[in-house]
């Protein structure tokens, strides 16, 4: 006994104005939430609402900043896109931004969506949601205690997609060989697989060019025309987080994304090569969505750390600030360089702009809620 | 003095959980110190020749997926027994974390399947209850008075445990500690880790050495065989302190 799909949308879109009027911070998962209890076939009643399909993008870095560079190509060339570019991306959050977007009587009807879905949550969604399109950015640590072992869910990838009648075309990175080597597995079972990442020019250009290919490889099976395709891309600014420009107090904030060693490398290899930000601040906190285990710190480049903090004033902020700071110390960073050490992140922020003069930029490489944190610090709110 | 001479086994199958960190931590302080040290790889195809093994004076092996554990358990059990089990009986200091650890008790026994015979240098055995019983992850804080490092100072060691095997000691077996917050070896007699001779057992990431300074000092004074200078672990030790009320 199931609610009926008008009511249902009616309840999603109320508990999504009422928690957006309360400032209760979840508007992006709990319409979903909400949606798929009282009506546990919500995604069946969205499979036939894209004329020209559904794009998932999946991996374990960069899903929030393709799927954006994706969706400001389609809309650029005039489709209509649904997308959950809040980032909300388990089942809840999507079937959010399938709420937000429908009308409450008529039928939804869009061009295509275009969906970021978390690594964990893509085998249980395919069956209820399967889109036309997969991109496999990458598998990589993430959080420990969360995952265990990416062998598994590579493995949970490869069975969910093979029992799909129609499974979608599978858009792999070349360069990573355990997603290579999956590619091979569903291709012989039938399943239709592309690459992108071949071109070995590529690897100067480090994650961004990583990701331009991805995009443009998807934008050409979708058949947009070229000329949308590279202005889109040389327009896109980086979103929420993601090497996202904050001006605050006359100073600017610039945050690097950094959950994981893969990303934080990436980020300090940015940081060392460019060269611009004399102040660094690091966010480390251990709420669910940043992996309560923080020993994967220990996996970051000490070398890019060492390289990076040496001549610059460096503040470590976060519950697990004190973790973070000890981690620099056998990085062998000059503790002269750490100027502050305090887990209140208001507090760190205060300290930073009393020890800086306007005109400085500040590069803040935080875990996942860390960022949220500064993000409604800095710029006055916690999620677009 | 001694230069400190680090046996480090599968360094490229076992490095998932951040354990590397506590080779880092290892060398580092004998650096501080002014003591040489160095790290020997041994891996799949590394041939342990007596010029190979006779410097290591400390033996480490982290945690790993268990797909890296399949990889490297006959070479374990055939071609590395005799060296391991030889250095432990000689009393130097050796630190096993989780499947290093599992993989030196009697036998592991997965959800499905037949037990997997281990080195049996500890006296216990690990059993994996599959759906039937919860994993142990979270936060962990262990009482180490009973060991001659926690005697002054920090009298517990804090790390991280994330695991399904479920680890239970024979009559001779000794405990690394008791747990104060945690499940331990598991979740069922408050006991944590192993120790055999110098030899550490435990489930510990973190990694468990920097933020124990006195179980990595205890560590390098065995295998020096000499009491290191001390050093200034102020950061170490509010680190510490701060992992001591950090919750589940």
């Amino acid at each position: 006994m199931q609610f009926p799909l008008f009511f249902t949308i009616i309840l999603g879109k109320v508990t999504s104005y009422v928690s957006g009027i309360l400032r209760l911070g979840s508007g992006s998962t709990w319409p979903g939430h909400i949606g798929l209890s009282v009506r546990p076939s919500l995604f069946e009643d969205f499979v036939s609402s894209f004329s020209k399909g559904v794009v998932f993008i999946t991996g374990t870095n960069g899903k929030t900043t393709v799927s954006h560079m994706i969706v400001s190509i389609l809309r650029l060339s005039g489709f209509r896109v649904v997308h959950n570019e809040a980032g909300a991306n388990l089942l809840n959050g999507i079937a959010s931004s399938l709420i937000k977007s429908s009308p409450i009587f008529r039928k939804s009807f869009f061009d295509i969506g275009v969906f970021e879905v978390d690594e964990g949550a893509l085998p249980s969604l395919l069956s209820k949601f399967p889109p036309n399109y997969l991109i496999m950015l990458n598998l990589t640590r993430d959080q420990l205690d969360r995952f265990g072992e990416i062998d598994i869910t590579a493995q949970k990838w490869e069975e969910s997609l093979s029992q799909l009648e129609r499974p979608p075309v599978v858009i792999v990175n070349s360069l990573d060989s355990r997603l290579v080597q999956l590619g091979k597995v569903l291709s012989q079972n039938g399943l239709s697989v592309h690459t992108f990442g071949e071109d070995s020019s590529l690897s100067l250009g480090g994650f961004r060019a990583l990701n331009e290919d991805a995009v443009r490889r998807v934008c050409i099976l979708l058949k947009v025309a070229p000329k949308y395709i590279e202005t889109g891309l040389s327009q896109f600014r980086f979103v929420f987080g993601r090497g996202e420009e904050i001006p605050f107090h006359n100073r600017t904030i610039k945050i690097f994304l950094s959950k994981n060693p893969s990303s934080f490398n990436e980020n300090l290899k940015l940081l060392r090569d460019k060269g611009s930000f004399p102040h660094i601040l690091f966010i480390l906190n251990d709420n669910i969505p940043d992996g309560r285990d923080v020993s994967w710190i220990y996996d970051i480049s000490s070398d890019y750390l060492r390289k990076v903090c040496t001549g610059r004033s460096v503040y470590v902020s976060g519950l697990r600030a004190w973790d973070m700071a000890l981690r620099l110390k056998y990085a062998k960073v000059p503790l002269s360089s750490v100027k502050e050490i305090q887990v209140d992140i208001n507090k760190i922020i205060e300290i930073i702009v009393k020890n800086t003069s306007s005109g400085d930029c500040i590069a803040v490489l935080p875990t996942y809620s860390a960022m949220l944190m500064v993000r409604k610090i800095v710029a006055g709110s916690c999620i677009k | 003095m001694n230069k400190l001479t680090i046996g480090w086994l599968y360094p490229d199958l076992l490095n998932l959980y951040g354990d590397k960190g506590n080779i880092e931590c290892l060398i580092n302080r004998c650096m501080w110190r002014g003591i040489r040290s160095t790290v020997v790889k041994i891996s799949l195809k590394t041939k342990l020749t007596a010029s190979v093994v006779k410097p290591i004076n400390l033996l480490f092996m982290g945690g790993g997926p268990d797909s890296s554990q399949v990889k490297l358990y006959e070479d374990f059990t055939k071609n590395k027994r005799s060296f391991i089990k030889e250095h432990i009986d000689h009393g130097y200091p050796s630190l096993f974390i989780c499947g290093g650890y599992q993989l030196l008790g009697k036998y592991y026994k997965p959800f499905q399947g037949s037990a997997i015979e281990g080195l049996s240098v500890f006296d216990m055995y690990t059993e994996h209850f599959g759906r039937d019983k919860f994993r142990c992850v979270g936060n962990i804080v262990v009482d180490i008075s009973s060991q001659p490092f926690g005697g002054q100072g920090l009298k517990r060691i804090v790390g991280f445990e994330n695991h399904g095997g479920r680890t239970y000691l024979g009559e001779k077996a000794v405990p690394l500690g008791t747990v104060v917050s945690g499940y331990g070896n598991n979740g069922e007699d408050k006991t944590e880790g192993v120790v055999f001779k110098n030899t550490f057992g435990t489930y510990l990431h973190g990694p468990v050495l920097p933020k124990n300074p006195h179980f990595a000092d205890y560590l390098i004074s065995k295998a020096l065989k000499t009491t290191p200078p001390s050093l200034d672990d102020t950061l170490e030790v509010l680190t510490h302190r701060n992992s001591l009320n950090l919750g589940r």
